[in-house]
């Protein structure tokens, strides 16, 4: 574990990587959400012949890499941080697709912690590849850690 | 079979824009991005939370006037446009960068739009595109703003 939650992550902090299986569910449930109608989320429809998941799915790995990491990051459980946080810039780069059936590995570092005009933010760097080593996404993320004014956060006398 | 509206890549051109539908992220979307979010990364079916997407009251404890639309709402949508404009291309050689630069309310109409920047024909037949994206209000403000880029290879034709 790296930390109780992301605002206790610094630079340089690697995530011990996870592995899932990528699923049908899983691709239809996000695509769905978005009301993205396109078939090729929900069936192996043509051109790739096999189910894929929504290129917007790299966040969802991100949740999944920081509550494996971060004892008390449990945010896909419901329970929310004292501090709410903001995301601010997503960044993705796609070198394939990911298709029902395939593991997936997620991986991860911080690359940097800094305040600017008083915001506290965390600059990420993720990967996923398949388990044969074939390269998904790499992605970069930026959040700020708290939107509240420093005096009134939880945290400001820490 | 994909629905997605891939014309001839050579009629893309410099300066063309592309869009998606205008629509209202009204709190039933929100709540559906907040299962469907929460439902792909456990693999579940999960409920609609309570954050700052989802809940005034605990936005407002945060510092912010009101619940906001989760940022990759709007990102999502970009990344639709550019699926269903360039189809496998994007998803097999796509890139988006996007920045919250302006809080989405709920309720309020967004329309998700790109302008091509850049057109590359490279020596093995493939075309880079690169685009200015953003996502925008019925005024006109943009909220959402990004770049995105597509390389066009003979693999998925439509060269």
């Amino acid at each position: 574990m790296l930390g109780k939650t992301i605002g206790d992550l610094e630079a340089g902090d690697i995530f011990e990587p996870i592995r899932y299986v990528l699923t049908s569910f899983i691709c239809a449930e996000y695509a769905h959400a978005m009301e993205d109608s396109a078939e090729w989320y929900y069936s192996a429809a043509a051109p790739f012949d096999r189910q894929l998941r929504h290129p917007g799915m790299i966040h969802a790995d991100k949740m999944r890499l920081l509550e494996a990491n971060c004892l008390e990051e449990r945010r896909m459980a419901g329970v929310r941080t004292d501090d709410a946080r903001i995301h601010y810039e997503y960044h993705a780069r796609h070198h394939s697709p990911a298709f029902v059936g395939d593991e997936l590995i997620v991986s991860g570092r911080i690359v940097d912690r800094y305040n600017k005009r008083g915001g506290d933010y965390l600059y990420y760097e993720l990967k996923v590849e398949t388990a044969e080593g074939r390269l998904v996404t790499t992605y970069n993320d930026r959040t700020l850690l708290s939107y509240k004014p420093f005096e009134s956060r939880s945290n400001a006398n820490e | 079979m994909s629905n997605f509206r891939l014309k001839n890549v050579r009629e893309y051109k410099v300066g063309e824009v592309i869009s998606g539908p205008t629509r209202p992220l009204t709190p039933d979307r929100i709540a559906w991005y907040s299962i469907g979010m929460l439902s792909g990364a456990t693999g579940t079916r999960q409920e609609v939370q309570h954050n700052i997407h989802t809940d005034d009251e605990y936005a407002k404890s945060q510092g912010l006037p009101a619940a906001i639309a989760d940022g990759m709402h709007s990102t999502n949508w970009l990344n639709s446009m550019m699926a269903n404009t360039f189809g496998p291309h994007f998803i097999a050689n796509g890139e988006l960068r996007t920045k919250f630069i302006k809080p989405t309310y709920a309720n309020v109409p967004i329309t998700t739009k790109g302008k091509i920047t850049n057109r590359v024909e490279n020596s093995d037949g493939s075309i880079q595109l690169n685009l200015d994206v953003w996502t925008e209000d019925s005024s006109g403000l943009q909220l959402t703003v990004g770049e995105a880029s597509v390389l066009i290879t003979k693999e998925f034709g439509a060269l």
